[in-house]
């Protein structure tokens, strides 16, 4: 299993950091994604992977069952991946709703109403700001 | 000692800071005229001085610990009472009552004068502090405090002239910056010695130690003392009015930076640096301050550069390193602070007089201002170094102990000495004879009449003291100057008697040669200017290039990096991170030495499609849809790796997300752009390595051998205490209850978040959208099932796979499901209680799940057992657990379907008028 | 201990107390919403019951299965965070109402984010850190989006919330090869296998990079800053100051655990490069940066990554010296950020405005005690004696001399000197310049101006007698380098 599992880190976190690489908001979030899913699956491969699952726990011995730890906190970082798309989702329509662009560009420090010309202006009482 | 004594004399050092202080604060709340607040400062000064002259006749010595202030940063409010600090806070004291008074005549009637004297009073009760301290973060904090005082002091006429700021900023920042590499020195220095200075002097330190707490104090000196490159803030802090010129900028504050060296020198004077780098920096500073001087045409810049020119002789003296050189400069100290306070504050007279500072403007005050004439002649003798005034006394002593030092030391010094004091005799007298003889060269100049007492009694006590600290060397050397240097030294100086007349020595013929020539160049300049000099030099250029590279640096950094997209940065830091696994790449050897399970990389081929797919094909929807084949791709490895718990809720999550995007899709999309993403070679030179890396982590987790005792704790555990076989389930509800509660919780923010970004005023005719006919008999049909799967999910939970979560994300699912094919109206029309109102009611069942057991005594989330047969053969194992997970499920369920009946709401109903 | 036990609840009272507030709040708005105007009264109520709990309750030590530390360090970290709460919500009442958006989520939010702090910072075991940091962040979130009219607010909630996401990421990432490398996600556990170790094997130091990179995310560390400047300047401003100090210190405390537990400073010098690396490039960074800002928010946000620069210094030396320096200088950055926010919060016109430094001329005459309040903590930032900012860069800088990190001191105070400048232009701009000729409308509150005026005072007070802070900061450090 070790093979596969590397190989589809490997998949899911090239195409995720990838992705969020990118500069329009959907694929970023598309590609947090991909990433927290080839997170979780490293979060498997810390413990042991067993031959059991813990669920079905045999009457005798823990021989080989695999380390519930891991997927327990794998469940939670699932859910909580999960409340964040929603959320997520939901402020992208009300931006959008609002008419804004979605995209991830932070404001540039210093735009035009930054720019020392237009301060000095507004020093001298020239303009007033709209 | 009695201790009465010592509290006594603790009482009196604490009284010499206080009273000043008090002046200030009298002087602050209440509205007095300037006549009447001059007063009151120099009174103030006067009983710092009664208290000083008091403590010297007791012949003080010693600490006089007041305060343990913070004792863990060995902060303690102490002082050192020796003839040496008591000598140096008395001239303060008493420089500072003949400002104080002439302060008070200098403001007439401008309302600045009252806040000014105010302020002159706190600052000479930090100078009196600084000089008097024994603790060196106390001499830190009263040395700051003279920087803060100076920046309010110089920001006097802020509201007069537009460079006033400037020129106080500067001061403050360079004097105030300059300082704190200070502190780290004293840190370091109480770290390896002790923060007492007299502690320090009992302790040699290594030589190493020294020349480090030289290095991280000097700055401090540098900046303080006005030494080049720093030099430029004091001609700058002359916007300054003149009795604060003169207090600061001759007597006192600039001298910080010497006395600091002075009391150093026992601690740190073995360092070799400390005469290699201040005999150089005084000696340029010397010369170039003359020369600046000398091209003044201001007579209030003249005195500054002057003052720097000096200052630069001083740090020269002290830097030759040797008792008789401190010796020489300590006396140097006292007598430039008495004749250039003297000429500042004549300075302050002829402007009063002439109503101009200007050399071009000024003549033949001597008609005029007779007494401001002989007072000035003293003066200015002293400090061209005429005898029989104190300036000569001291610069004899200067000259005379290069005889005594390094051969290549003595040749600098003595080049800079010699230059700098002809510099010193012509500007001394381009500024006398250009300001008092000849004819006047304006009408101001022709009409000026004589100051008033209160502008001539500081000039006259000055000129008298300058004079009889000449006359009377003998005296001097033995009451003064022998006791004084002692105790600052710490050791007896074995040193010739100071006299006017020691026979025809070098000093003497240097003395000689260097009037001669300063005469001759005063004769050849007569009058004219001289260029300015190369700007590195002049003026405050490089604290402006320091400001504006600063500038141009951050506006650049501000644009290049925060005005980038996150994508930029991102990556940045990803790169960052890739640097560290680099060690592990060996690792992807193991894809060939590992055998690869069929199904696995079967799985894997479809999850290779659905990436390739997402990257290359076009269409919005068909990334959504790939990235859920990409997730249903990952629930099947989670199947393979032997965790069902997992398969559930992430096929679950899935679907909850992809119908959470498909009522969004409307918004979502809009931007995003339907042709393929494509491949580009940047971002992919980031993301493999990354992702190669994320291959090679896997294999080196693999390779190290866990430690089985904490999961084996937890299996071994499960079944027996909480009777439950499902461990994951037992480890969620019973063990990490709390963290269950947490991701509740974190559903529930989810939910109110969506609920708080689409809250919406309810208005206009809404029109309802809701499924066909066949979707609604459809869902008639499935919905009973997806209940009736949620609920089994539920109450089998403790032992299979389910439990709350996913039961919880099922009952969303249904619902979502039920209001999409029957429209929310109807929808909430048939269940009781508004979704998220249950929410809510899931999350206090779950408070109360984990308090009430507290109530009664017992644990939180104490849980029962039992087996529950109502028809015999289907038995279901109950467990108190399962109101918790009741909790859970409501306030999963009720959450989610409301965030979604919102979503829903928003995108399928219109106002009138659409969007 | 499987079971958790009476010790365990009482020892969390403060995070059950806030909890149940947060769902009262709830309530109270799902069912009496006429009660609005005492929703802050009542979340004040909930955080002062926090603090009295805290105090009144015995420090058990371990508790949960030994996942939290319930002690002193735990202790002063949850008062810290409560103050800052408080001065939080005096600052949100008036600022609600004026913008129309007072509702119970806002104060819910805030204090179950509280909870999410406190956890944090409390907890010795890397899988209740992560859900604190999440529960922490989730609720900010949706608080920076809160001005929902203000587009500029909600990209700022998007803005956090896609670093956030990344940074959550990091953190599980980095958790996942902790655990692989040790079997264990007890910090104690960790901590002693690595450092008897003797050094970080590659598992480790990826793990460790992970999880500082997720933690630097929300200290607004460089090069995990960028967000700040944007989320400062657009999400309301009582969240920007929640903002600014609440998850810092949380953040800093799990790093010091972590920097403590496995004694990095002597295993590792590849920590102490790429910690010393990443401290002198926020300290420096976040000063000339903030020197070209013309919005005052913008210019605290720089402010505030240069800060966590020399707060890095502190964590760097560790031991019971740096230690005390991060109590102390998290104290000293909540007073002073609380003190200007505040009076930020008061000298502007409208909030999806740009606070402009400009606008903010003559106003030290106009509005006097603000405007002092905003001074005394501009001083305070700057690192002049003797405000508490001085006061807590003395005791970085001594822990680092000390250690022997002379030149990461040097580094440190060159800094602080640019820094300066901007500080001084808002002072400059209050009482050298006169008042615009037309003149910005502030609204005035009674409320905001108190909480301004005590964080100044504060800073003032604490500055001249730190003894206290000292003190407690040394008590609860011993146990964590005991």
């Amino acid at each position: 299993m070790v093979p596969v599992l590397a190989a589809s880190v490997f998949l899911l976190l090239t195409a995720g950091v990838y992705l969020v690489l990118q500069k329009t908001l959907l694929r970023v979030v598309i590609g947090l994604a991909l990433v927290s899913h080839a997170v979780h699956l490293i979060l498997l491969a810390s413990g042991r992977q067993g031959v059991v699952a813990p669920v079905l726990l045999p009457g005798g011995g823990i021989e080989g069952v695999a380390d519930p730890l891991p997927q327990a906190f794998v469940l939670t970082a699932i859910v909580i991946a999960m409340a964040m798309t929603i959320y997520l989702f939901a402020a992208m329509a009300a931006l959008a709703k609002s008419g804004e662009r979605m995209e991830v560009e932070p404001v540039p420090d210093s735009d035009e109403a930054h720019a020392p010309e237009a301060v000095q202006a507004e020093l001298e009482g020239r303009v007033t700001r709209p | 000692m009695s201790d009465a004594t010592v509290t006594l004399q603790t009482w009196l050092a604490t009284g010499i800071v206080l009273m000043p202080v008090l002046a200030g604060a009298l002087l602050f709340a209440r509205r007095e005229s300037n006549a009447v607040a001059g007063l009151v400062g120099a009174t103030g000064s006067g009983l710092s001085l009664a208290l000083i002259v008091w403590l010297l006749l007791e012949r003080a010595q010693g600490v006089r610990v007041v305060w343990e202030w913070v004792p863990e940063l060995q902060v303690v409010l102490s002082w050192r009472l020796n003839s040496g600090t008591l000598a140096i806070a008395a001239l303060v004291a008493f420089v500072g009552v003949l400002v104080m008074q002439f302060a008070g005549a200098y403001f007439g009637p401008s309302a600045k004068g009252r806040r000014a004297i105010a302020t002159l009073s706190l600052f000479e009760a930090s100078m009196l502090g600084l000089i008097l301290a024994d603790n060196l973060f106390m001499l830190f904090t009263f040395w700051e405090l003279t920087g803060l005082c100076s920046f309010f002091l110089i920001n006097t006429d802020a509201d007069k002239r537009d460079d006033t700021f400037a020129a106080a900023q500067q001061a403050l920042v360079v004097t105030v910056g300059g300082a704190l590499p200070m502190l780290l020195g004293f840190i370091y220095l109480a770290s390896v010695g002790s923060a007492s200075l007299t502690e320090l002097y009992a302790l040699d330190l290594p030589i190493r130690a020294q020349t480090i707490a030289f290095l991280l104090i000097l700055p401090a000196v540098l900046t303080k003392s006005a030494q080049i490159p720093f030099h430029f803030w004091l001609p700058g802090a002359m916007a300054a009015p003149t009795p604060i010129s003169a207090y600061l900028h001759s007597a006192t504050m600039v001298k910080a930076g010497l006395i600091l060296l002075i009391y150093l020198f026992p601690v740190c004077g073995g360092t070799p640096l400390w005469t290699l780098l201040l005999v150089p920096i005084g000696g340029v500073t010397c010369i170039w301050g003359s020369y600046r001087a000398l091209g003044q045409d201001d007579i209030k810049l003249l005195m500054a550069w002057s003052t720097v020119s000096q200052l630069g002789l001083m740090t020269l003296t002290l830097g030759l390193g040797t008792d008789l050189a401190i010796r020489a400069g300590i006396l140097y100290l006292f007598a430039h602070a008495l004749f250039k306070a003297g000429l500042f504050i004549s300075v302050g007279g002829i402007d009063h007089a002439a109503h101009t500072r200007l050399l071009s403007k000024l003549g033949g005050l001597r008609e005029n201002t007779p007494a401001l004439f002989w007072f000035a002649l003293i003066l200015s003798g002293s400090m061209a170094g005429l005898p029989p005034f104190a300036g000569f006394l001291s610069k004899e002593l200067v000259l005379e102990k290069l005889t005594l030092a390094a051969p290549l030391v003595h040749d600098v010094a003595v080049i800079a000495i010699v230059l700098g004091s002809i510099g010193t005799v012509a500007y001394t007298s381009r500024f006398f004879f250009g300001s008092f003889t000849g004819s006047p060269r304006s009408e101001e100049a022709s009409k000026a009449h004589s100051p008033g007492l209160g502008f001539l009694s500081a000039p006259a006590v000055l000129a008298a003291l300058s004079l009889v600290f000449g006359i009377g060397a003998k005296w001097i050397d033995r009451w003064f100057l022998e006791p004084v240097s002692w105790s600052l030294v710490g050791r007896p100086i074995e040193a010739p008697h100071l006299a006017l007349w020691h026979g025809i020595t070098v000093p003497l013929v240097l003395s000689a040669g260097i009037v001669t020539f300063g005469w001759f160049l005063y004769r050849r300049l007569a009058g004219r200017g001289l260029p300015p000099g190369p700007e590195a030099l002049s003026g405050p250029i490089l604290f402006e290039n320091f400001l504006s590279l600063s500038r141009a640096l951050g506006d650049r950094l501000s644009r290049a990096l925060a005005g980038a997209s996150p994508s930029v940065y991102f990556g940045l830091v990803l790169v960052f991170g890739l640097m560290w696994s680099v060690p592990l790449y060996g690792k992807l050897g193991d894809f060939f030495t590992h055998q690869w399970n069929f199904g696995g990389s079967l799985v894997l081929f479809v999850q290779l499609l659905a990436i390739a797919g997402l990257i290359l094909l076009p269409g919005r929807l068909t990334r959504v849809l790939l990235l859920s084949v990409v997730g249903f791709t990952v629930a099947l490895l989670y199947r393979l790796l032997n965790a069902p718990d997992l398969v559930l809720t992430q096929l679950l999550v899935e679907v909850l997300t992809a119908v959470f995007f498909a009522l969004a899709v409307r918004f979502i999309v809009t931007q995003e752009s339907p042709s393929p993403i494509g491949l580009s070679s940047a971002r992919l030179a980031v993301a493999v390595p990354l992702g190669l890396a994320g291959a090679a982590l896997v294999f080196a987790l693999d390779a190290e051998p866990p430690d089985p005792r904490l999961p084996d704790f937890f299996l071994e555990a499960a079944p027996t205490i909480a009777k439950g076989l499902n461990v994951v389930n037992v480890i969620l509800g019973d063990f990490r209850g709390l963290d269950t509660l947490v991701e509740t919780v974190v559903v529930i923010l989810a939910a109110l978040g969506v609920g708080g970004l689409l809250r919406r005023e309810r208005s206009g005719r809404e029109t309802e959208l809701k499924g066909s006919f066949v979707v609604r008999q459809l869902t008639r049909l499935i919905l009973p099932l997806a209940i009736m799967l949620a609920l089994a999910l539920l109450l089998k939970g403790h032992d299979a796979p389910g439990g709350g979560f996913v039961s919880g994300l099922s009952f969303a699912v249904a619902a979502i499901l039920g209001f999409a094919a029957y429209g929310t109206r109807s929808f909430r029309a048939r269940i009781p209680v508004e979704p998220d109102r249950i929410a809510i009611f899931g999350a206090l069942i779950l408070i109360a799940a984990s308090v009430i057991p507290m109530v009664m005594g017992e644990p939180m989330l104490t849980h029962r057992h039992g087996t529950l047969s109502p028809l015999g053969a289907f038995a279901i194992k109950w467990s108190t657990t399962l109101f918790f997970e009741i909790g859970v499920v409501m306030a999963i369920a009720g959450g989610l379907t409301a965030a979604a009946m919102r979503l829903w709401e928003m995108t399928n109903t219109r106002r009138d008028g659409g969007i | 201990m499987l079971t958790p036990t009476h010790a365990d609840l009482v020892a969390i009272a403060p995070e059950i107390i806030l909890t149940i507030t947060a769902g009262l709040l709830l309530i109270v708005e799902a069912f009496l919403p006429g009660l609005r105007r005492h929703f802050s009264g009542l979340a004040m109520v909930g955080v002062l019951a926090a603090i009295w709990a805290r105090l009144h309750f015995e420090l058990p030590g371990a508790v949960w299965a030994g996942m939290m530390q319930i002690d002193e360090l735990a202790a002063f970290v949850d008062i810290y965070i409560l103050v800052a709460v408080i001065f939080t919500i005096a600052m949100a009442g008036p600022f609600l109402r004026r913008t129309e958006t007072e509702v119970g989520e806002f104060y819910a939010l805030i204090l179950l984010a509280t909870v999410g702090a406190m956890v944090m910072a409390s907890s010795v075991n890397l899988l209740p850190i992560f859900l604190g940091l999440e529960l922490l962040s989730i609720p900010l979130y949706v608080l920076n989006a809160f001005l929902r009219r203000s587009q500029v607010s909600v990209e700022a909630g998007l803005k956090y919330f896609v670093v956030g996401a990344v940074a959550s990421a990091f953190l599980v990432y980095g958790i996942a090869l902790l655990y692989g490398a040790t079997a264990s996600t007890d910090l104690a556990v960790i901590g002693s296998q690595v450092a008897s170790s003797g050094q970080l094997n590659p598992l480790v130091a990826i793990g460790l990079a992970m999880i500082v990179g997720g933690l630097a995310f929300k200290l607004a560390l460089v090069p995990c800053h960028a967000w700040a400047p944007d989320v400062y300047q657009g999400g309301p401003t009582p969240v920007t100051a929640f903002l600014a100090v609440v998850p810092k210190g949380a953040a800093l405390i799990v790093l010091l655990r972590l920097a403590d537990g496995m004694d990095l400073l002597h295993i590792s010098p590849q920590w102490v490069a790429a910690a010393a690396g990443i401290a002198v490039a926020s300290q420096t960074l976040g000063n000339i940066v903030a020197i070209v800002q013309s919005d005052v928010k913008r210019m605290l946000a720089y402010s505030g990554i240069a800060h966590m620069g020399y707060a890095m210094v502190a964590v760097i030396v560790a031991g019971a010296d740096g230690g005390a320096a991060v109590l102390v200088y998290l104290v000293a950055y909540t007073l002073m950020n609380m003190g200007a926010f505040a009076s930020i919060a008061m000298l502007s016109e409208r909030e999806d405005r740009p606070h402009f430094i400009n606008d903010l001329r003559g106003q030290g005459y106009k509005r006097p005690i603000v405007a002092l309040a905003l001074t005394t903590c501009l001083f305070s930032l700057a690192g002049v004696p003797p405000f508490i900012g001085f006061t807590a860069k003395f005791v970085v800088f001594r822990a680092a001399v000390n250690e022997g990190f002379v030149w990461l001191a040097v580094i440190g105070v060159v800094n602080s000197l640019v820094s300066a400048f901007y500080y001084l232009r808002v002072v400059y701009a209050m009482y050298m310049q006169p008042l615009p000729r037309r003149e910005p409308k502030f609204q005035f509150s009674f409320q905001i101006a108190t909480a301004a005026a005590v964080a100044a005072l504060g800073v003032l007070i604490l500055g001249i007698y730190p003894t206290p802070i000292l003190e407690a900061a040394q008590t609860a450090i011993l146990v964590l380098v005991r």
